[in-house]
């Protein structure tokens, strides 16, 4: 079976910190896959594997099957991957319709063109267009970023991700900091992608993941303690103890 | 019904103007009338006019790779002079037609670019300034120590150069070099336009925002940094050659840090990131120096200083950046009322 995301094996330490502790993990084709864990258990760092944020210290990472832990973040990219950040990183000093152009001409191969005028591009302009109307964006597109709401910026976030049509969505907890409508949003934005985009999300928000996810992986101390489907993770007494107080070595 | 402020549909037209570009206005069209009414009611002033014309393609030059690409430099007079020695040289042994001279400039400064920015451009922030000026005073030390091909301090002199298209022949009231340099502005701010508008000006302004992202939407940022810093050169490489080419003399002067920090000033007084700052600043830099060093020539870099204190006090954007919100209240006011 192919799987669109694929890690063996994988380690990652800083001096003698180990933080990614052989870390196996397979995301399935247009598979909903939810990691979970305490905080410090090694999510976030394991999503900056993946993008090659960090480099690990020892296994692998397949995207579609193919090797991707010598390519540079911007080749991973190319390859079909693209992340959202846990702490919004966008550009600040740019519209929402700029924002999504930066990601839209860089998936198009086009972010070098020096004779191509941006705003005279009616295809670009159309593409921007529908991808914010589908975001609910739309009366946003010509606001600098840094004037959104947070929530807003969160769907930003998402905007920028979709744009470069990724064939493996990485969520680095999405709804952190969002009121319950703005999830609610969310997770309507999230149901409705297409079966194309395999999504592996990290969420603390544990009604927003069994909602959503098919498949649930459970970190701790940077080792998977358990994988299974929401119904299963819910009732393994482990996963329970972890986030009650216990801890398992 | 009137659309709430700050609210606008998905129609292609309203994307377009969500998507913000240059657009042709009635700066261009006061410039080009001062350029011209400087012709005809100052023509005593004609080669301060054209050192403003340099002036002002230098600041545009260090405002696509400063303020389009976040390039923190200290050292952009490299690409000056090496264009201005680039031209002098030409002219000296290969040809004296001027406008090849440009191109020979523009291309030496841009290689130039290119093979610095590989390595300069790795760093950031104050190791990246630091780098720039080691960099243009490397070349400055090496210009200086190659005297037999330079002239060393004594600079690169004894060229002629050629009448424009063969026909404008350089006078010595300084006309020619005058329309000259005001069209190769013209030319360099439409380039540095088409730049700044295109698909590659707006991964410039992202990578200026957030380098770490853009590397996350699949754009390589060095390798954008140098085609950026490249075209900056060749841009500024251009300035130097004017200058060769009109005072038929390239000094050490032309390499040094005094002319890269001038460059810095004229870019904050206008105001980065909008091309027309470099318009401002220059014409308010050039005309003040002068006019100051006229007034009080022992002091008058004292009257500079406090003149650009009080700028920078009162219009932290530069002059440009002022002009501009004053202009986006009074259109606040007016949609109010």
């Amino acid at each position: 079976m192919s799987f669109a995301l694929e890690i063996r094996n994988l380690k990652k330490a800083f001096g003698g910190l180990e933080v990614t502790r052989d870390v196996s993990l397979t995301v399935a084709a247009g598979a909903r896959h939810a990691l979970i864990g305490p905080n410090g258990a090694g999510k976030s760092t394991l999503v900056n594997l993946i993008t090659g944020v960090l480099k690990p210290s020892g296994g692998e990472i397949l995207l579609g099957g193919s090797g991707i832990g010598n390519l540079s973040q911007a080749e991973r990219v190319k390859r079909g991957l693209a992340r959202t950040f846990q702490i919004n990183s966008l550009f600040p000093t740019m519209t929402v319709a700029e924002n999504v152009a930066l990601a839209m001409v860089a998936h198009d191969g086009a972010d070098a063109r020096v004779l191509d005028n941006i705003s005279r591009d009616p295809a670009l302009a159309a593409r921007i267009g529908e991808h914010l109307l589908r975001l609910n964006l739309a009366d946003t597109a010509d606001r600098l970023v840094s004037n959104l709401s947070y929530g807003q910026q969160r769907i930003v976030e998402v905007a920028l991700a979709l744009a470069l049509r990724p064939n493996v969505l990485l969520l680095d907890e999405p709804a952190a900091g969002l009121a319950a409508k703005d999830v609610e949003m969310l997770l309507d934005l999230l149901k409705g992608l297409p079966d194309t985009v395999s999504v592996l999300i990290i969420e603390h928000d544990m009604d927003l993941v069994f909602r959503f996810a098919q498949t649930i992986t459970v970190l701790v101390d940077g080792r998977v303690l358990l994988t299974g489907t929401p119904e299963e993770v819910r009732k393994d007494q482990r996963v329970r103890d972890v986030y009650l107080g216990r801890r398992h070595g | 019904m009137r659309k709430p402020e700050n609210t606008i549909g998905t129609s292609v037209p309203e994307m377009r103007s969500a998507l913000r570009t240059h657009r042709f206005g009635w700066f261009e069209i006061v410039m080009l009338v001062v350029f011209v009414a400087v012709y005809y009611l100052l023509p005593g002033y004609l080669p301060l006019a054209t050192q403003v014309a340099i002036m002002i393609i230098f600041a545009i030059s260090l405002d696509l790779a400063l303020g389009y690409g976040g390039i923190e430099t200290l050292g952009h007079a490299v690409f000056y002079g090496i264009g201005g020695y680039a031209a002098g040289l030409y002219a000296l042994h290969v040809w004296q037609e001027p406008i090849s001279g440009l191109l020979v400039a523009a291309i030496a400064a841009g290689i130039f670019g290119i093979v610095s920015g590989v390595v300069v451009l790795r760093a950031k922030g104050l190791t990246l300034v630091m780098l720039t000026l080691a960099c243009a005073t490397m070349v400055h030390e090496f210009a200086n120590s190659m005297r037999a091909v330079t002239g060393g301090d004594d600079g690169l002199s004894g060229y002629r150069i050629d009448p424009v298209f063969g026909l404008f022949r350089f006078d010595l009231f300084g006309r020619t070099a005058y329309i000259y340099s005001v069209c190769i502005l013209v030319v360099v701010f439409l380039i540095a336009r088409v730049v700044a508008n295109s698909n590659f000006g707006l991964t410039a302004r992202g990578i200026r925002s957030n380098a770490q992202r853009m590397q996350l939407l699949g754009v390589p940022v060095l390798n954008r940094l140098v085609l950026l810093y490249a075209i900056s050169g060749a841009l500024a490489g251009i300035a130097g050659a004017l200058s060769a080419q009109v005072t038929k003399l390239v000094g050490l002067n032309t390499l040094a840090f005094t002319l890269s920090g001038n460059v810095l000033i004229v870019l904050i007084l206008g105001g980065i990131g909008r091309l027309y700052g470099a318009v401002i600043g220059s014409i308010v830099f050039v005309v003040l120096s002068d006019r100051a060093a006229a007034i009080d020539p022992f002091n008058w870099l004292f009257i500079l200083g406090g003149l650009i204190v009080l700028t920078v006090w009162l219009a932290p954007d530069g002059i440009a950046g002022r002009f501009s919100a004053l202009t986006q209240q009074l259109r606040g006011r007016e949609r109010k009322s």
